[in-house]
């Protein structure tokens, strides 16, 4: 569903500045049902290449097809249709509620008064029961813990209906069992809704655990390794830091 | 959901049952009060023989519709101010943005630097100081991360600002320099029953291009990021965030001098009544509760005119600065 091909990713120089390549890819393809784990040391460009596939930065060369479309090709209204990120902290709007964060997911289908019809209100409404948020729907989001708030924020980037969703860092701001439960959310996710999911993570182990692929950027060789379940810990370990 | 739209419905109807009330009650009030029949008279059947009718129409309908309307464009430029910042304590004034304007104001009517003479001149060069004065703080707050420290760089550029006034001060006309004074105080009288459609239509295109912008608003909340891949043209919507702002704080600013906290004070008590972060009820909310405020401010100067006369900006700030006190202590 998503192809990369040989891309370069990192920060495109200008008329003085030449380019800084992070890494590069080769050929790779990713199906719906995928959970990815992409990791990589501090500085290696996890955020840098999802901003890449987000376009919310340049890419400096290379090319990116989504269902055999060019990326560059499809405009921003569209884009925002097929691709959903969840940043990795959100502290919570006063007076926003959980249904309210959830229904913002449906913007790139709304009027300009950002109206909600019969139709948003149902997914919103299957958002909220898929998440088992039933009991939180009227709580203020400024009140809630990390935990529940990042499931809200997950709950948004569901009700988008997209085929790709992003998550920066999901679980940096978690404990334990929080950490396990996003994580198993974000599996059932990927396979029930038939979604790509990609997360950028530094637990390693609860990676290796969950996702049935794991991307690892090479800082020394510049280049993004691509590793599919069941993994082999200490050789990607090895490879990768 | 629905049944939450029909209590904020219910809110805003009662707000403008009361603003319905208060202004009929502001119209009767003057240097005498006038009965409720000539009122009726004068803005409907209109005869100008009656000395009672031509006060309502000449002198008391300008004044309070102006005061709704300035009440109505001051709140919803602060509104936009505290999304587009997140910051609670942003407002036009705060900010600077009054100030910007002032200084285009002060330059045209007090120094030979005159860019038109007329009141579309002075509305004009109102509504640019305004603007250029929210371009520098957006272009600020790209670099300044710190709520605290952008509200200190708006209240800085006011100073200067202010500054620069008191040089253009220093070599004015006594008789513009007095006119400058009063206008600098704040009045609601300084409107003229000509001049009232300029106004209404600045003040409605200014309300109706912050309407557009309700989706952007809303989702602004997220964060620029989450905002921009939910479809938002985030910089594009800045800069006609800034551009509404400038055009409600320029005109009111022009025609009834810097006033200050009704932007900053009204949206927080329209969030606090209304509890939604939905920009289409805000905006009601701050349209409706600003030209209350005002108008009540107008009631109370009207009443207290034979002991005292007060400026509308000591009113405002009587009101405001302690919001504002209790505000910082609630959240920073």
């Amino acid at each position: 569903m998503l192809k990369f091909e040989g891309l370069h990713i990192g920060f495109k120089g200008g008329k003085r500045k030449p380019s800084r390549v992070l890494f590069t890819t080769e050929d790779l393809s990713f199906q719906p049902g995928d959970f990815v784990a992409v990791i990589g040391p501090n500085g290696s460009g996890k955020t840098t290449l999802f901003n890449s596939i987000l376009s919310e930065q340049k890419i400096i060369s290379g090319e990116i097809y989504h269902k055999n479309v060019n990326w560059n090709s499809i405009t921003r209204e569209d884009k925002v249709k097929v691709m959903s990120f969840v940043p990795s902290k959100f502290n919570g709007v006063d007076h926003l509620n959980v249904y309210d964060l959830i229904a913002m997911g449906r913007a790139p289908y709304t009027n300009m008064l950002n109206q909600l019809t019969e139709k948003d209100h149902a997914v919103v409404k299957r958002v909220i029961s898929q998440l088992g948020l039933d009991s939180f729907v009227s709580k203020n989001t400024l009140l809630l813990s990390d935990g529940e708030r990042q499931v809200a924020m997950i709950g948004k980037a569901l009700a988008q209906e997209t085929d790709i969703m992003i998550l920066d860092e999901p679980t940096a701001f978690l404990d334990y069992n929080n950490r396990r439960k996003v994580l198993q959310l974000l599996k059932e996710i990927a396979t029930k809704n038939e979604q790509l999911v990609f997360i950028s993570s530094h637990d390693l182990e609860l990676c290796f655990e969950y996702c049935n692929r794991v991307v690892a950027i090479d800082s020394k060789n510049k280049i993004l390794l691509d590793f599919t379940a069941p993994f082999d810990k200490e050789e990607v370990i090895k490879k990768v830091f | 959901m629905q049944t939450v739209n029909k209590t904020y419905w219910k809110t805003s109807s009662l707000l403008f049952l009361a603003l319905l009330l208060l202004v009929l009650y502001d119209l009767t009030l003057g240097s005498y009060t006038v009965s409720l029949k000539d009122l009726f008279n004068g803005l409907f059947n209109y005869d100008a023989t009656s000395t009672h009718e031509v006060t309502v129409r000449i002198f008391r309908f300008p004044r309070v519709i102006t005061a709704v309307l300035a009440g109505a464009a001051l709140s919803i430029s602060g509104l936009l101010m505290q999304t587009l910042f997140q910051n609670p304590l942003a407002g036009p004034y705060v900010l600077g943005i009054n100030s910007g304007a002032s200084l285009l104001v002060a330059l045209s009517t007090m120094s030979s630097f005159h860019i038109v003479g007329s009141d579309v001149g002075l509305v004009t060069s109102a509504m640019v100081g305004a603007f250029g004065a929210g371009v520098f703080i957006l272009f600020s707050s790209l670099y300044v991360k710190n709520k605290v420290s952008l509200l200190l760089i708006g209240i800085m550029f006011g100073s200067f600002t202010g500054a620069l006034v008191n040089v253009v001060q220093a070599y004015a006309d006594p008789n513009n320099l007095k006119a400058f004074m009063l206008w600098s105080f704040g009045s609601l009288q300084g409107v003229e029953y000509n001049q009232l459609s300029t106004l209404s239509f600045v003040v409605l295109l200014g309300i109706a291009l912050s309407m557009l912008l309700v989706k952007p608003l809303n989702l602004l909340l997220l964060g620029d990021k989450s905002a921009s891949l939910l479809g938002i043209n985030v910089k594009k919507v800045r800069v006609l965030i800034v551009l509404a702002t400038a055009i409600l704080t320029g005109v009111i600013t022009a025609f009834c001098g810097p006033i200050a906290f009704v932007g900053l004070v009204v949206p927080n008590m329209v969030k606090l009544i209304y509890k939604t972060t939905n920009h289409y009820h805000l905006m009601i909310g701050s349209v409706l509760g600003g030209a209350l405020l005002i108008v009540i401010c107008d009631i109370a100067m009207q009443l207290l005119m034979p002991y005292l006369n007060l400026p509308l900006n000591a009113l405002t700030a009587l009101i405001g600065a302690p919001v504002v006190m209790w505000i910082i202590m609630r959240k920073f």
